[in-house]
């Protein structure tokens, strides 16, 4: 079992080495060179990565160096190249990008868009990509419709599986010999990446951001009369004010289906859960790990760009995992530094039953 | 132009003439808008249902009932049941109206209940419309029902949809860049106006699966014309735009005490059909709303932008209710 982590430019020669050093078998990295995002800014993306420069390569010469310090340390290299959409009308400067790369040597793209899939063939790339979590491959007969068409060598499985839907589409694929790939650190939203249609900016909140932090209320919906309901109360209010009417039959039925919203979660014992590895750490699926290696997985995705420490604690307890021969949901705990972290809610990457709770 | 109405189970279509009532919800008084919490955020699904059955009965465009879309397209959970499929096409048989089989994105799970579906509906109608947003489910109608007719579905199109965050000033990084920001901001806009549908190949990959009709949401910065193959017919959803879409489902963990958000994964109950998780906040003109595993946008606003005759629309798909 692998692993791979994302490069910026932030990481030059020696911080390639010392990842290498800690273990990472496997990188991938997002170019975004100045012609980009000097027309489109850094919100209309080259890749999923739409919030700055600090989390792409923006310098050809760096870009170049990089990929050079990989390989020599003896790793692998993907350019991300995983937008969903890249438009008719930016294909030419895409193009562009994709000629300027293929000079470097990098070895492939993870790739999400079918119509980026198709042209990066006529325009000569030859090795097989990596599908993108974006690309929403959710089961077997997804995997062959783009593996038939363009060519597979890994499939990064979409966030929000569960281990045994993981498993079941790993088996179904088997004859593919393809590599499989997920993530197991780090925030997980609550939308799915490849059904994320909002704008993000990483100079202003964000949809899936300002939604999560607010509170939430629980409504029952309204029957399906509710439209004779309301037509029979404007038509005669007086005799619809009264008990037992349609209307107070209706107010009873909404009163009546409307559960109220759940507490919050009572609070931690001291010391038992700090928030600040639940800041760090959030979401986790450490304790997956065993679970993964054992259904065949070939590598596990530490998915962080532009934060060169977080990155750092993030390799250091994925790889102790790793190469744990028991790494029980105690020692991962033990990792992280939080004896409580397993039951703050949906602090589990994977809702594991019995780790929650 | 053609009116679809898109329902999701079989209470909808038992429903179905109430739904698309008309109802002037100007003319509620205040006291009995106060007794049904209408002004109350959440409930703006059913405003908005009243808006757009009048805004269908005052169109300028002539709109003719004719077909009923009928599925799911969000969570494999609530995929109908073969015969709820078949006993919806009989329904729409019966009103003399086509019939589109909505699909949504599945794991084997789900799959292997949209296969039973499709081969249920193959046997009644072999030229029905599926409206696919899974790529294996394209594949498996084009191998095992090529007499089905695919149309792509609207989360296949990803074209960003989020009115609050796609403006025409939307906010922009500046770090590190030099051109002015009037510019990035037209450039941008202009970006999000195209879709991958407009680059040749990808047309001829759909055109080779027969898909000769995509479905859209339409959204506030609206389509460029050159963003589409030729030859494709335009549906538009109404008056709902899906924003985002998850595996993961707050309604559903409404009942688990550990949870804020449930997986998928064990059976689901349904807890959606009858209440609803939302975020709580002012109501206002064009709302966001969670429902189950997604969030939807109100976009009555922006439907008039697509109908001036510069795009090939000529189907309307009227959501009654958020289709979850």
């Amino acid at each position: 079992m692998q692993l791979t982590v994302g490069l910026d430019r932030a990481d030059h020669r020696t911080d390639i080495a010392n990842y290498a050093r800690q273990g990472v078998d496997e990188f991938f990295a997002g170019f975004v060179p100045g012609p980009w995002s000097e027309r489109f800014g850094w919100e209309v993306g080259l890749n999923r990565r739409t919030f700055g420069g600090a989390a792409q390569y923006t310098d050809i010469d760096e870009m170049r160096e990089a990929i050079a310090a990989v390989h020599a340390a003896g790793k692998r290299i993907l350019i991300t190249l995983n937008a969903h959409d890249y438009g008719h009308e930016r294909l030419d400067l895409v193009r562009d990008v994709v000629q300027t790369l293929e000079g470097l040597g990098h070895d492939g793209y993870i790739v999400a868009d079918p119509a980026l899939m198709g042209h990066l063939r006529r325009w000569g790339v030859q090795t097989l990509f990596h599908l993108s979590t974006g690309a929403g491959a959710f089961n077997s007969e997804t995997i062959r419709f783009f593996h038939e068409r363009f060519g597979l060598r890994r499939v990064v499985i979409p966030r929000k599986m569960t281990l045994r839907e993981m498993r079941v589409l790993m088996d179904n694929t088997a004859d593919l010999n393809l590599e499989f790939e997920v993530m197991v650190i780090g925030y997980r939203c609550q939308f799915n990446d490849e059904f994320c249609f909002s704008w993000h900016c990483g100079s202003s909140g964000n949809f899936c951001t300002d939604y999560v932090k607010m509170p939430k209320q629980v409504r029952g919906r309204f029957p399906r009369n509710w439209k004779d309901v309301l037509q029979e109360a404007m038509d005669a209010p007086a005799e619809q004010f009264v008990q037992g009417s349609k209307l107070d039959e209706f107010c009873r039925y909404i009163a009546q289906h409307t559960p109220t919203e759940k507490p919050a979660p009572p609070p931690a014992e001291a010391g038992e859960q700090s928030p600040l590895p639940l800041a760090m750490f959030n979401n986790c699926g450490l304790c997956a790990i065993p679970a993964l290696r054992a259904m065949g997985v070939h590598t596990l995705k530490v998915p962080v760009r532009g934060a060169p420490w977080q990155k750092g604690r993030y390799l250091e307890v994925v790889r102790a995992v790793l190469e744990s021969p028991d790494p029980t949901p105690e020692f991962c705990r033990s990792l992280i530094n939080s004896r409580g972290f397993c039951s703050a809610p949906d602090a589990c990457y994977y809702h594991l039953d019995g780790q929650e709770g | 132009m053609e009116l679809a109405v898109y329902l999701t189970d079989p209470a909808g279509l038992e429903h179905l003439e109430e739904a698309l009532q008309p109802l002037a919800m100007d003319g509620i008084p205040g006291f009995i808008s106060s007794v049904l919490s209408l002004g109350q955020y959440g409930l703006e699904e059913y405003i908005a249902n009243g808006m757009a059955t009048t805004f269908l009965g005052e169109s300028p465009i002539p709109l003719e009932l004719g077909r009923l879309y009928f599925g799911q397209e969000f969570c494999e959970f609530l995929i109908p049941t073969p015969e709820e499929v078949v006993q919806a096409f009989f329904t729409a048989c019966q009103m003399g109206w086509e019939f589109t089989y909505t699909t949504g994105y599945v794991t084997a799970a789900g799959l292997e209940r949209t296969v039973a579906n499709l081969a249920a509906l193959a046997s009644e109608c072999p030229s029905a419309e599926v409206v696919v947003n899974d790529w294996g489910v394209l594949r498996v109608l084009g191998r095992d029902f090529p007499s089905l007719r695919p149309v792509l579905g609207r989360l296949l199109v990803k074209q960003p949809r989020l009115s609050r965050y796609v403006t025409e000033r939307p906010p922009v990084l500046r770090t590190g860049i030099q051109a002015p920001l009037a510019e990035i901001q037209s450039r941008q806009i202009a970006a999000l106006r195209e879709t991958n549908l407009g680059i040749a190949a990808y047309a001829d990959l759909l055109r080779r699966h027969g898909v000769a009709r995509v479905d859209l949401d339409p959204v506030p910065q609206g389509l460029a014309p050159e963003a589409l193959p030729q030859g494709v017919a335009l549906s538009l959803y109404a008056p709902w735009t899906c924003a985002a879409a998850s595996r993961t489902c707050r309604t559903a963990a409404v009942a688990d005490p550990r949870r804020q958000t449930a997986m998928p994964g064990s059976p689901c109950s349904g807890p959606c059909r009858e209440v609803n998780r939302n975020r709580v906040g002012v109501a206002c003109v064009q709302p966001i709303l969670l429902r189950g595993n997604s969030a939807f946008v109100y976009n009555l606003t922006y439907v008039a932008n697509y109908l001036d005759g510069s795009l090939p629309v000529d189907r309307l798909v009227f959501e009654p209710y958020i289709p979850l």
